[in-house]
């Protein structure tokens, strides 16, 4: 399990991660969604050890992560910039991984290669940015960790091979009770990989619940009152996207919580039809992320 | 899940493993160098049977210095590569996600630098040892200097490695960590020799220079690197006595404790070095990777070598006002500061933040500036107390003519002979007197004196002053006042003293490289070296006027006339005062040419004029008693006269040989827009004569010719130099008064 307690990291005086918590159970997968620039490394690189947090902790299994060699040896941390010593092969870098991790498995290893079709023999830098890729993940995966911290993972890999790596974590969680840490950008690489999804927005994390509970938990609502209504009455409801057309009224409402306390005020309005309806994880990113969009068409204007 | 201790083991093993491997380069490089220089002084065809041991050749000594620099070069070079990890965002992302701890990567890289510095010390001496048991003998004095210099060569390559690796720990990017290494290496050689440069040129008085005063014989006067040289780990086998070879006769060089110390000392300091490596990795952030100026502690100090570096060299090209120039030693190193730490943050806010650090750099510029230009606070300008002088000696503005014969040695700008031992109470005196008169004007003037005492405790104490005044500059030709200049022209021109001869055989015969050896070499030494040759006065040559025409003197008179002309020359000689010698009121009527010694025994003139006035009536009468006279070469002889420099600063001038010739030291530089060059006699000194003005009247030609002194020395006067040139085509140079022109 991979308990992440009010995490915050400043560079100087920059925030890079505000307060930030979260768990990961065993066997779970968890994605770590923002935008570039969000704090995803920063809190990956915390999360395994590199980097000492100014306040918070990250726990590995109950144990703190920073500097904590022993318990390090169960973890695996795939940077977004990847490293192979200069001129080594695939081989040669297996064999590093080997003599650093003791459960690194060798034969594991060769089947991943096949599965990726790479040759042992090849030279690493002869690799397009993909195939380095998959030969980390064919590393990560060889080393048998209890953690994993993969970051931008599937950046340069062709679709079939992202869909084979997928499987891989997968059936690697499965078998091995790994808990997984994913950062990425990109939502549809992470929607049917993950069961539980963490937002951070603006140095902080701004949602953090399970893949299952997105629709339950967040909804779009759409309302034909029978008389209008002023907008001061929406104002202090835990609403976003908040647009009132004559007597229809159109808002988003993201998380359990706020639905509770927002349908105990719907409730006392005057409606004529109400419709709730289920968000898509993209749907409530886009959401979370509303107060960082532009008016695009201003740009050129 | 239990995490057990096995897989953190397993990987600080197989990192142990690969550092074994990784590290090995550069201290194997290091081996090889020094066994291929090493092979090198060991040609077994013509090998010198003359050595019991060798190591390193006699004539080597320069070489096994230069490798403590190189041993520490690659050292830093290993200390920077062990932990280039860390200074890279990739290879500090894998290393420092694994299961190593921080210190477990510091203990591997140092244990195994460690063990492959341990080798490239120790077996070049072994290999020595092996072929001096082939080629030679094996003997308790090789097997000492192959432990000294195995010992001095690790701890040389142990600090490399050392401050290569703190630097590295605690800074972001590589080429900023071997930039800062090699600054902490570097710093003090830099600052030891910049240093002396530096005090030569802002502390009056400090004889100490960049390079040794009385270099010849030992170091006399010590640079203040001399002094220092054991505060740098890169040279103070320069300070200790070369042990690496025996010859079959003699004995070898032995070290003092305090060698021994110094080896031991510099190697403490790199241990204490390394025990702080695994504490700043343990503090170190991971995300400074690869960022330049990320510990502002290490930027501040290799900037603040830099704006100490600055000071020094600013310091050499202070020729402008004092206070100009005590500004500018100041200011410059200040800029240096805020320069390199602006181009290092390129960050407004940082560069605010540094103007503090610039206002510390300015402020101890300032402290440094003013302690130096006082002379410490006075210390460089205090004479000494005349109760504890055991013997003085001075070496005046202008020495010709002073007719010392003590060791000739060189000093910092000009060849200066150092007058003494004088031990007499009154000489003492009258040595501190002219040291109080040269203090007193010091900064009005453009001559240099230098004074040396011995103290009774067994210290020297000496001072080497420039911009000294005009009448310091004429106080210090009063050294012809003294009981020791007396008894030294007693001993040229009459008998040899065999007490004077028996007191300097006391000196105690010292085995070279002790301490005592190098107190007893230096300075007086010399001296008991060249009156050993038993000089005498040999032949007396009487010269003419022009030194056109001469006889020698023993020629015309018999070995008693000859006695009776030394002793009645020595007394007028004797009885000239000062102004009388250095600017003489007349012309001269001979030329008394004397040699000295052996042919150019210890660099010093062997044949010297002393010119011989009217007021030298003893003398002028023997010489005319007994006919010696010549037909000089006349005014009308002389065809033009050139003007060489209407208004010398600075010179002196004495007349040496033929007119034919017409060689003359000038011991001046003369400055001048329009010259027509042409080398003196004296090549070395690369002197021109510049001529500033032609004159071919009749009159003018006969007055210059019947007013012009064949010796004349500093006083301050406005005359000229002037060439007379005869019809021959020769020519003469001599000097005119400002009062005759």
């Amino acid at each position: 399990m991979i308990e992440v307690k009010s995490v915050t990291k400043k560079f100087g005086d920059f925030t890079a991660v505000d307060g930030i918590s979260f768990t990961v159970e065993n066997s779970s997968i968890y994605g770590l969604i923002g935008y570039n620039g969000a704090g995803k490394t920063t809190l990956l690189k915390t999360a395994s050890g590199m980097y000492r947090p100014d306040s918070g902790k990250v726990l590995l299994d109950g144990e703190n992560a920073y500097d904590n060699n022993e318990i390090r040896t169960r973890l695996f941390y795939i940077p977004d910039e990847m490293y192979f010593m200069s001129n080594s092969t695939v081989e040669g870098m297996a064999k590093f991984y080997n003599g650093m991790y003791k459960s690194f498995d060798m034969k594991l290893f060769e089947r991943i290669l096949s599965i990726f079709c790479l040759d042992k023999k090849a030279k690493l830098r002869s690799f397009s940015k993909g195939m380095k890729r998959q030969a980390e993940i064919a590393f990560a995966l060889a080393s048998r960790p209890k953690f994993m911290l993969l970051d931008e993972v599937f950046d340069g890999l062709d679709p079939q091979k992202k869909e084979i790596c997928k499987t891989l974590f997968l059936e690697y969680m499965a078998e091995s009770e790994c808990s997984v840490i994913i950062s990425s950008h990109s939502l549809s690489e992470l929607a049917n990989l993950c069961d539980h999804i963490g937002l951070i927005n603006g140095k902080k994390m701004s949602l953090d619940c399970s893949i299952d509970d997105i629709p339950h938990n967040n909804k779009k609502y759409r309302l034909l009152l029978s008389q209008p209504v002023k907008k001061e009455v929406f104002e202090n409801l835990p609403i976003k996207n908040l647009e009132i057309k004559g007597n229809a009224v159109f808002f988003t409402v993201i998380g359990e919580e706020n639905l509770e306390k927002v349908r105990k005020t719907v409730a006392l309005l005057p409606i004529a039809s109400m419709d709730e309806i289920p968000m898509t994880l993209e749907e409530v990113f886009l959401s979370e992320m509303e107060d960082k969009s532009y008016d695009l068409q201003q740009i050129f204007g | 899940m239990i995490y057990s201790k096995s897989s953190a083991d397993y990987a600080a093993k197989y990192d142990l493993k690969r550092c074994f491997k990784s590290v090995l380069f550069f201290p194997l490089l290091a081996c090889g160098l020094f066994l291929l220089s090493l092979f090198s002084t060991w040609d077994t065809n013509n090998l010198d049977k003359e050595y019991v041991y060798k190591i390193f050749s006699h004539d080597t000594y320069e070489t096994y210095i230069i490798y403590q620099y190189i041993y520490a070069a690659f050292g830093a070079l290993t200390g920077l590569f062990s932990f280039r990890f860390l200074t890279s965002v990739k290879m500090s992302n894998v290393y420092l996600s694994m299961g190593i701890s921080r210190k477990q990567l510091v203990k591997n890289r140092i244990i195994s630098s460690a063990f492959y510095m341990v080798l490239a010390s120790i077996i070049p001496f072994i290999v020595a040892i092996i072929l001096n048991s082939i080629y030679l003998t094996v003997e308790t004095g090789l097997i000492k200097a192959s432990v000294f210099y195995a010992l001095v060569y690790f701890g040389d390559m142990l600090l490399g490695f050392a401050v290569a690796s703190l630097f590295t720990v605690s800074v972001g990017n590589f080429i900023e960590s071997g930039v800062c290494s090699l600054t902490a290496l570097l710093a003090p050689t830099a600052v030891i020799y910049l240093m002396g440069y530096t005090i030569s040129n802002l502390v009056n008085g400090a004889a100490l220079s960049d390079y040794e005063m009385f270099y010849e014989f030992g170091g006399f006067c010590r640079t203040f690197a001399s002094y220092t040289r054991r505060l740098n780990p890169l040279e103070y086998l320069n300070s200790t006595p070369h042990i690496g070879y025996k010859y079959v006769e003699g004995e070898a060089y032995n070290l003092s404790g305090f060698d021994y110390l110094t080896v031991i000392v510099w190697l403490l300091v790199a241990v204490g070095i390394l025990c702080l490596v695994p504490k700043l990795m343990e503090k170190r952030k991971a995300e400074i990777a690869g960022a330049l100026g990320a510990n502002k502690s290490a930027v501040n100090f290799t900037v603040f070598v830099y704006a100490l570096i600055s000071f020094m060299l600013v310091s050499g090209f202070v020729t402008v006002d004092k206070w100009i120039a005590v500004a500018l030693c100041i200011i410059i190193p200040a800029m240096v500061f805020i320069g390199i730490t602006a181009l290092v943050y390129r960050n407004k806010k940082e560069f605010i933040k540094n103007l503090k650090g610039t206002a510390v750099v300015a402020c101890v510029m300032a402290v440094f500036t003013v302690t130096l230009s006082t002379g410490v606070f006075g210390y460089f300008t205090k004479t000494p107390d005349p109760e504890k002088i055991e013997y003085a000696g001075i070496c005046p503005a202008s020495y010709e003519f002073i007719f010392a014969d003590s060791c000739y040695e060189r000093t910092i700008r000009e060849s200066t002979k150092v007058y003494g031992p004088m031990t007499d109470k009154d000489d003492i005196n009258t040595i501190l007197s002219i040291h109080q008169t040269v203090v007193d004007g010091l900064g009005k003037g453009d001559d240099s004196v230098c004074f040396v005492y011995k103290m009774k405790n067994g210290k020297y104490i000496s001072r080497f002053y420039r911009n000294v005044s005009l009448e310091g500059a004429k106080a210090s030709l009063n050294v012809v006042n003294t009981k020791w200049y007396d008894g030294l022209l007693k001993d040229s021109f009459t008998d040899w003293d065999f007490d004077y001869d028996k007191e300097w055989e006391k000196i105690p015969e010292v085995t070279p490289g002790t301490t005592q050896y190098e107190e007893t070499e230096i300075g007086w030494k010399c001296d008991y070296i060249y009156y050993k040759e038993k000089y005498n006065l040999g032949e007396i040559y009487v010269y003419g006027k022009t030194l056109n025409e001469s006889v020698i003197l023993s020629e015309k008179v018999s070995s008693e006339e000859m006695k009776e002309f030394r002793t009645v020359f020595a007394q007028e000689l004797f009885a000239l005062t000062p102004d009388e010698i250095f600017s003489p009121e007349e012309k001269a009527m001979y030329h008394i040419r004397v040699r000295l010694g052996e042919e150019e025994s210890y660099g010093g003139p062997s044949m010297q004029n002393i010119p011989v006035y009217k007021s030298m009536k003893k003398t002028v009468e023997f010489l005319t008693r007994h006919n010696i006279s010549f037909d000089s070469l006349a005014a009308e002889d002389v065809v033009e006269v050139r003007l060489l420099t209407p208004k010398p600063t600075f010179a002196s001038i004495n007349m040496r040989s033929e007119k034919s010739t017409a060689i003359s030291y000038l011991s001046a530089e003369f400055m001048q827009e329009h010259y027509v060059s042409r080398e003196t006699y004296y090549s070395d000194y690369g002197h021109t004569i510049l001529i500033q003005e032609i004159i071919k009247d009749k009159k003018l030609i006969e007055k210059y010719f019947n007013s012009y002194r064949s010796y004349y020395s500093y006083s301050g006067d406005n005359g000229a130099f002037v060439m007379f040139v005869f019809k021959d085509g020769s020519d003469l140079v001599a000097y005119i008064p400002e009062k005759e022109l």
